[in-house]
């Protein structure tokens, strides 16, 4: 039973180092087709780059105006918190009847302006989100219309 | 924290303009006029107004900058293209700051019909034992 046993693991052990060296081989098979296929069919070289990446960290257009309006953004974002959070207190006096049911009422209220809170937030933060995609683009479109030299003296200065 | 007597946050329908649409036939006990005339949050309305009507500005601001930038623009043969892409830009950006003034009103809605209803559930008690 021992022997069976011991005749199975070298045999498993055979079949998974035939494995790997087929997997060796194939990938070195790979590697000889796309050097050949390189040959038969180069790809285009790229182009060279005439725009920095970097030009969006150090010549960012409209930078100021960004800041500005992220700030008011922020500060349109805590004056819709103050009113939520104010309106959210409203409930009918203790006295009131029915003040459980009015309470479950208000309770959903108060979540509905949790919502409209946050769409409101959301919409100001996609309007500057606008913004900040048209400062990238007039970003851009400046720095690949300057000539090649303008351009390496600007990424210099910065 | 509820005013009465005044007219509520906003939403630029006055009480007495709103009232000439309200159906008059089956008021019952409470008068809803004055439900109507109730008041909350206005300050902090106020304050969200300002702080909006700031984010305005800045969007305004940024829009006729990133405009100036565009003019001083280098000659580029993708120029045209540019200039839709900017074009198109600023108005997005003036269609997202539509969106946020209407999520704006649509809240100072919900403020407004909140305190309604607690006031109508102050005052339908109010009827009830004055009726007792």
């Amino acid at each position: 039973m021992r022997n069976d046993m011991n005749a199975q693991d070298e045999y498993k052990a055979t079949l998974l180092s035939k494995l790997d060296e087929t997997t060796g081989t194939l990938d070195a098979l790979f590697a000889v087709m796309d050097s050949v296929r390189e040959r038969i069919d180069p790809a285009p070289a790229r182009p060279a780059d005439t725009v920095d990446p970097n030009v969006f960290f150090y010549k960012l257009r409209l930078h100021d105006h960004m800041e500005a309006l992220f700030h008011a953004a922020d500060g349109v974002g805590k004056a819709a918190q103050e009113m939520r959070l104010l309106a959210k207190r409203v409930a009918p006096s203790a006295q009131c009847r029915n003040a459980k049911a009015w309470g479950r009422i208000l309770g959903i209220f108060s979540e509905h302006l949790t919502t409209q809170e946050r769409m409101l937030h959301e919409a100001a933060s996609a309007a500057c989100s606008a913004a900040k995609l048209l400062a990238y683009a007039v970003t851009f479109a400046e720095a690949d219309a300057l000539p090649d030299e303008a351009a390496a003296n600007e990424g210099d200065e910065a | 924290m509820v005013e009465t007597e005044n007219h509520i946050v906003n939403g630029g329908v006055k009480p007495e303009e709103e009232a000439e649409h309200m159906d008059t036939t089956t008021q019952g006990v409470i008068n809803p006029l004055k439900v109507i005339r109730v008041r909350v949050a206005r300050d902090e309305w106020e304050a969200v107004c300002q702080a909006w009507q700031g984010l305005h500005e800045k969007l305004r601001a940024f829009t006729h900058a990133a405009m100036a930038e565009m003019k001083v623009l280098p000659d580029s043969p993708n120029r045209g293209a540019w200039m839709m892409f900017f074009d198109l830009y600023c108005q997005q950006i003036s269609r997202e700051s539509q969106a946020a003034d209407e999520a704006l009103y649509s809240l100072a809605y919900s403020v407004e019909t909140g305190a309604r209803l607690a006031t109508f559930a102050d005052m339908s008690t109010e009827a009830e034992v004055e009726n007792a």
